[in-house]
């Protein structure tokens, strides 16, 4: 629990006749973390990947081609295999497929655009039915030219009414909430009429694709839609068709996506290896729990023709992924460790630690039976409603049921010190007792620092001996016992003269110096202000207290006047304890982590750790 | 030695006060920092927050001698 899971450093070296084999049985089996094989000698090469990995990847994109094609909105109930044998009669299906849902989509493109062209013409109709103007009508003329036009502003056509009345004929019709106008007016007039016209927003309107029709327009405008109609039923019919043929075959795609995106995976991973001619080499780890079963059943697919050589590995030197191994409860703090960074694999792993005092913390500082339950309500809630946030909910939860037992402690029920009347017994009065709050707090800081202290030594202990853990950690430590040595004999409860605790202290400070430099002596101080940096726990804890009474106290004065001011009482006591909460979960919550993150982690903490991803299906579900 | 109760609490808002507003200045900067660099890379986040916590300290500071401050006027 203190450490992550322990891994063999493995070596697998085979004929490159069961490589094949051996990468199947590797992904099935999802233990191994495989090392990526860097070129570094004579002998080994970098590994190709199968030659089937080609031919996979084109299969893929012919799946995911047609995928792309289908409708979004087609909802299919799992996944099909289909009825092929071999990956030749899956490309011929998927080619016949593609080629269909192309032609369809041609078609498809096709019928949209003479939809949109019939939409358009319908459009333009409409407007010369509304002007009352034939289409033939609009054809070049060797002295008169014409324009129609659209504007929202009405003194345009004042404005050609009082200017160019010699020159120019129009006709004004209302449209869409604007003046459609057709100007017809001489062709040496030009200048003149666009001049009046730009003016004014507006916007012309181009009629190209009336060009060679005769006859009245409402008549032709019928017509028109007549045709539109038909067009889009031929467009339903093709998206219909399309929709039937998603239906048939999205499962089977889906299925075939997954299983060529594992084989692709597959194909691909000699590239991690080191092959010679005729040998491959592989370099990982594994758990230790695994390692049996990864022996097994390499052997028997490889008639016991595998090198396997399990290492244990050496800490002091190298690295290795890191599996968090705790029980269940514990494991969701790892989230906080995710959130900081992984431990090596060579350190004490905090998480254990974290999850004993991150919820009491927390618990200490909203401490209140009334809000506690409240947000142990709403995190179950949110548990349910975020299943992403699983982890974070139960962290609260576990926060929130800390946060109820230390309200039986200072007997607060939303700021009262009753429930239903029922006087609550208090063992520490939050308000009142401060001093006593306050030494509490920082009794939890120096268990807490020396705790990181304890665990540094064992971590420079175990990495680079006793040497360096007794005057880089423990000398601290010794500081820490010369001011003790030192206050007790000033105030003779021990009786040994004063100075030897300065001198135990300065032995500390100087053994500090060796150790980490000036930078120690420096940090000195941190000694003082980590531990005060404890009184939080009080602080805090105080200001949520003082502000959920000060609540109660004004609905209580407001209830005494009674009448309107009822409603605003309790207006106020929703209001304020929702907010109230709100503001003590987000402050329970950063200042229990900081107190771990920075007071705590600092003492010992390395990190940098790399996450285990083994070779297999469930790396693709990380 | 109504006087020394009033300059007593004036000296305890004083201490707290004070930390605040200079982990506030403090904070603000180191804040807008964390959150441009968690912007670009989202592991930092965790970094970034020990970070700008870091002077939220001072007011405890301030607090403690408040609260032995408070102690005085008893």
């Amino acid at each position: 629990m203190l450490r992550t899971e322990r891994m063999y450093k493995l070596t697998v070296i085979g004929a490159k006749k069961y490589l094949e084999e051996v990468v199947d049985a590797l992904y099935d089996l999802g233990a191994v973390h495989i090392k990526e094989y860097e070129k570094s000698d004579e002998f080994f090469d970098i590994g190709k990947p199968f030659e089937k990995s080609e031919r996979i990847s084109k299969l893929l994109m012919k799946v995911r081609a047609i995928l792309s094609l289908l409708p979004k909105d087609v909802e299919v109930d799992g996944k099909r295999a289909g009825s092929f044998k071999k990956f030749d009669e899956l490309e011929a299906w998927c080619i016949e497929i593609h080629e269909k849902l192309e032609k369809l989509h041609d078609a498809l493109r096709k019928y949209t655009e003479t939809q949109e062209k019939l939409k358009t013409k319908a459009e333009h109709l409409k407007m010369l039915e509304k002007l009352n103007l034939k289409p033939e009508l609009l054809t070049e003329y060797s002295t008169i030219q014409w324009k129609i036009i659209l504007t929202k502003n009405d003194d345009l056509v004042k404005k050609l009414e009082s200017k160019a009345k010699d020159v120019c004929e129009f006709r004004v019709a209302e449209y869409d909430g604007g003046k459609l106008i057709a100007v017809f007016y001489r062709k040496d007039a030009e200048k003149k009429v666009n001049e009046i016209m730009s003016n004014y927003e507006h916007a012309v309107v181009e009629l190209k694709e009336l060009e060679g029709m005769e006859g009245s327009p409402t008549i032709l405008k019928k017509e028109v839609e007549k045709e539109l109609v038909k067009v889009e039923k031929e467009i339903e019919k093709l998206q219909e068709k399309i929709k039937e043929i998603a239906k048939r075959v999205k499962p089977i795609l889906l299925y075939w996506q997954e299983v060529l995106e594992e084989e692709a995976e597959k194909a691909e991973a000699p590239l991690k290896f080191a092959t010679s001619p005729n040998v491959f080499m592989l370099k990982g780890w594994v758990p230790k729990k695994n390692a049996e079963k990864v022996k097994k059943t390499l052997e028997k697919i490889t008639n016991k023709t595998i090198y396997l050589k399990f290492e244990e590995v050496d800490e002091k030197k190298e690295n290795a992924p890191v599996k968090f191994a705790h029980p269940k409860g514990v494991d969701n703090f790892q989230y906080f460790m995710e959130m900081y960074s992984l431990p090596r694999y060579s350190e004490i792993d905090p998480t254990l630690f974290v999850a004993l005092t991150f919820p009491v913390y927390f618990g200490f500082i909203l401490g209140d039976v009334g809000y506690g339950l409240t947000s142990l309500i709403a995190f179950l809630l949110l548990r349910q409603k975020f299943p992403n946030l699983k982890k974070l909910m139960n962290i609260f939860i576990f926060s929130a049921i800390m946060t109820i037992v230390f309200g039986f402690v200072y007997g607060e029920f939303f700021g009262l010190n009753e429930i239903a009347g029922i006087k609550m017994p208090v063992l520490i009065h939050r308000v009142h007792e401060t001093m006593d709050l306050l030494l509490i707090s920082v009794a939890i800081g120096i268990i807490h620092v020396n705790l990181g202290f304890i665990l540094g030594i064992i971590n420079e202990w175990k990495l680079h001996g006793f040497k360096k853990a007794l005057f880089e950690k423990a000398s601290w430590l010794i500081i820490e016992g010369g001011v003790v040595m030192y206050y007790l004999a000033s105030k003779s409860y021990i009786a040994i003269p004063k100075e030897t605790g300065i001198a135990v202290t300065l032995a500390g400070v100087v053994m500090l110096a060796k150790g980490e430099g000036i930078k120690g002596v420096v940090e000195l101080p941190t000694l003082l202000s980590h531990t005060l940096s404890y009184a939080r726990l009080m602080g805090a804890g105080i200001a949520s207290a003082g502000l959920a009474m000060v609540i109660d106290s004004i609905a209580g004065q407001l209830m005494a006047k009674g009448s309107v001011f009822v409603l605003f009482a309790i207006l106020l006591v929703i209001m304020g304890h929702v907010m109230n909460i709100m503001l003590g979960i987000m402050e329970g919550f950063l200042h229990s982590l900081r107190l771990n993150y920075v007071e705590f982690f600092t003492k010992f903490f390395i990190g940098g750790g790399f996450p285990y991803n083994p070779f297999g299906k469930k790396s693709k579900m990380r | 030695m109504a006087g020394d109760v009033g300059l007593i609490a004036i000296g305890a808002g004083l201490a707290i006060g004070l930390g605040a507003i200079g982990a506030g200045l403090a904070e603000a900067s180191i804040g807008a920092a964390a959150v441009g660099a968690f912007t670009e890379k989202e592991e930092l986040f965790g970094k970034g927050l020990i970070m700008t916590v870091i002077p939220e300290t001072l007011v405890i500071f301030g607090m403690v001698i408040a609260i032995m401050l408070m102690q005085l006027a008893h």
